[in-house]
């Protein structure tokens, strides 16, 4: 479902992503670790179509996505380390508008507000403003807007730091039932927890390189952070 | 989908105070224009109401004096009689042409401040009648006056930046355009809209609060040519608005942050609508200065003594050129009133070269101004919107030799009378010639007006283009 070949991406002579290979089959949550500046954002905003490919490319259900833009995105949903929502509008307007967007016109209100509830928004938290929400009911209508447009594919940008321990279980439990659906994860992340707990595949990602890919299954709890200190700081 | 950006633009800017804030400044500000305007347009027509009336009193009174004398009475005065043409022609029946306020008028005072809507026509020479313009400065661009057409050239332009200076930017700073990227929708598409809804937003706002300034100005819209003209009027408040939110959208589509693009739009702004016009006055005044009055007035007085000099020989010479106005019989060389007036048409001759370098001069300012007009838009705004109100040069100019067509007409009616001292009755009072305002051809007002709005929108639509092509490079990260 995500495909990168060889997907590099230069500033100057500086490689921010330097020819990664990776592909993430419907049902799989691949979970990039590294540190800061690893490349981890870069990836995510070449299958958005945000920054333009260097060489190689980025493919969503088998389309290049900078040849087709938009028909790729109706396939991905994304959902940043901040979810910015329109703070004047109230939870339900917001993921009307966006859905929308997304060209999902067919949703009665009820509808929208199923979305929102399945997602953990309280029924009375749903037609208040935005600016009243905490960033956990944020990112929990992200997810909203991922399921109203059924997304294929979801692409999470450490979507959790900053979350309390309940809402970011809260928020790996939507996760896991979305892949379960079908849909394929990308998920950048410094949560080595989470990352053992939802994920079902890890890959370690230095200045730009991936430099090990596991599936979880292979790995005890434990050894996960070993690995990761040993590939980083090895 | 369109429908779907506009309508979130819209709640956008109803949730934001802005929009209230420019509301209502914008509906001050335009109904004080408006009560502004529509005193000077009252002070005008006052003003040529009581020149009509002065005449009309003027000809009852001499027709009286002219009916009485015809009774066995005698003139009321020693040194008036109303019998004597040149008389007649130089003060009892002495009239004047007067330009009739567009329906317009009191939406743009335009240049009705400097430039003269009425003459006096008395058997002068043509310059000293014009001597008396102010010819101060026909090219002053700015419009020194608080009127509707100020209100749209200058501050509609303020209030279309201030609701769009952050038009990508503020999305991308508040999170929401990433948000919206990652939907199927290009950022092209996404621009065009969140612009379309301001846009309109911004215009009905104008187009509403102008047609309320033009009710409050008592605006008769039934008049001819009245209600095209205020549809023309919306046209060109529609197409410079154009070119003002393409700008906006250009500075934003550079992906710089919020108040950078303030800066730099405010410094747009100026340039275009404070410095462009004044610089482009002041070079068109010091390029072609116009010669001042008081030299005017000097080589009338030079040219007066002059041909006092030459006197009767100024007669003999002048009947030698133009003998179907020579009376019958004798040439009296000393007659008052026939030296008079051919040492009138000597002046004329006399200060000819100099009338005509003014006439020169106001050209080459004007053509300066057509040159330098492409660098503003706001010079073309308010030539167009001072067309549309019937206050714009190109109707004084026209208006000012619709005059001189009338005071030559003035002119040969009399001095043949003079010259064979034809005697005036109260029934030829009745035949004098009358001035009725022959307006330029609508289609030239049009033409003119038209090819602004052109101008204009060609501007705004490169500019639209330029940032629509900027777009594709807009940088969403970082
Ligand atoms: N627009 C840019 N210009 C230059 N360097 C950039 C730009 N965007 C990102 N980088 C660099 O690319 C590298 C990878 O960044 P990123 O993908 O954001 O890392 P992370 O793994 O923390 O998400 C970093 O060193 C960052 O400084
Ligand atoms: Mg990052």
């Amino acid at each position: 479902m995500l495909e990168a070949i060889g997907l590099t991406k230069l500033y100057g002579s500086f490689k921010a992503l330097d020819s990664l290979d990776l592909s993430i089959e419907p049902g799989q949550v691949f979970c990039l670790l590294g540190a800061n500046g690893a490349g981890k954002t870069t990836t995510i905003n070449l299958f958005l179509n945000f920054i333009e490919a260097s060489s190689g490319e980025a493919r969503v259900h088998g389309l290049q996505v900078a040849e087709n833009p938009l028909e790729t995105k109706k396939h991905l949903a994304y959902i940043p380390e901040q979810v910015m929502l329109y703070r004047h509008l109230t939870g339900l307007e917001n993921l009307e508008y966006f859905t929308a967007l997304a060209r999902h016109e067919e949703y009665s209100q009820d509808q929208l507000r199923r979305f929102l509830n399945e997602a953990g928004i309280s029924a009375d938290a749903i037609d208040r403003r935005v600016s009243t929400y905490s960033k956990g009911m944020r990112q929990k209508v992200g997810i909203a807007i991922a399921v109203a447009k059924r997304a294929k594919a979801l692409l999470l940008d450490e979507p959790t730091s900053g979350l309390d321990p309940k809402a970011s279980s809260e928020f790996s439990e939507l996760l896991k039932s979305m892949s379960g659906e079908g849909v394929a994860v990308l998920m950048a992340t410094h949560d080595l927890f989470r990352a053992k707990e939802t994920g079902t595949h890890v890959g370690f990602m230095k200045q730009g390189r991936l430099v090990a890919r596991l599936t979880t299954a292979e790995i005890g709890h434990a050894d996960l952070e070993g690995l990761y200190l040993e590939h980083m700081h090895g | 989908m369109l429908l779907r950006v506009m309508r979130n633009e819209w709640r956008g800017l109803a949730a934001d105070r802005t929009l209230w804030a420019v509301t209502i400044l914008l509906a001050v500000v335009m109904l004080f224009a408006a009560s502004n305007g529509a005193r000077w347009s009252a002070l005008q027509q006052e003003r040529h109401g009581r020149l009509v009336a002065d005449q009309s009193e003027r000809l009852e009174e001499t027709r009286d004096q002219l009916l009485e004398i015809a009774r066995g009475g005698s003139p009321r005065s020693r040194f008036l009689d109303p019998r004597n043409p040149a008389q007649v022609g130089q003060s009892f029946a002495a009239g004047y042409a007067l330009l009739p306020p567009a329906p317009l008028a009191p939406l743009s005072v335009g240049q009705s401040d400097i430039l003269p809507a009425h003459y006096k026509i008395t058997l002068e020479s043509r310059e000293a009648l014009f001597a008396g313009d102010e010819l101060d400065n026909p090219t002053n661009l700015l419009a020194g006056r608080f009127d509707v057409a100020f209100v749209i050239v200058f501050l509609y332009p303020l209030v279309i930046l201030a609701l769009s200076y952050n038009l990508l930017s503020g999305e991308k700073e508040g999170g929401t355009l990433a948000l919206a990227l990652a939907q199927p929708i290009s950022l092209t598409r996404l621009a065009t809209a969140k612009i379309l809804g301001c846009g309109v937003v911004v215009l009905s706002l104008t187009a509403a609060l102008t047609l309320a300034a033009t009710v409050a100005a008592s605006v008769d819209l039934g008049a001819p040519g009245a209600f095209s003209s205020l549809a023309a009027y919306f046209g060109i408040t529609a197409v410079y608005g154009l070119f003002w939110f393409s700008l906006a959208l250009l500075v934003n589509a550079f992906g710089r942050g919020s108040a950078t693009n303030a800066v730099i739009l405010a410094g747009a702004w100026l340039t275009l609508a404070l410095i462009v016009p004044s610089a482009t006055s002041l070079f068109a005044a010091t390029l072609y200065p116009v010669p001042s009055r008081v030299e005017m007035i000097q080589s009338v007085r030079v040219a007066g003594q002059e041909a006092s000099e030459l006197g009767s020989q100024l007669l003999s010479a002048y009947f030698e050129d133009h003998p179907e106005m020579a009376p019958e019989g004798e040439i009296d060389p000393r007659d008052y009133y026939s030296l008079k007036f051919v040492m009138e048409d000597e002046i004329s001759r006399q200060i000819a070269p100099l009338t005509e370098r003014f006439e020169a001069q106001i050209r080459g300012q004007q053509s300066v101004v057509e040159k330098f007009r492409f660098l503003s838009p706001a010079i073309l705004a308010q030539q167009a919107l001072n067309d549309l109100s019937g206050t714009g040069y190109s109707r004084f100019d026209h208006f000012r030799s619709e005059a001189g067509r009338f005071a030559d007409e003035w002119k040969s009616h009399f001095l043949p009378q003079i010259f064979r001292k034809t005697v005036v009755t109260a029934e030829a009072l009745g035949e004098l010639p009358r001035f009725s305002y022959r307006p330029e051809r609508p289609s030239a007002i049009a033409e003119r007006v038209g090819g602004t709005a052109l101008l204009i929108a060609l501007s705004a639509v490169l500019l639209l283009g330029t940032a629509l092509w900027a777009l594709r490079r807009y940088p969403l990260t970082a």
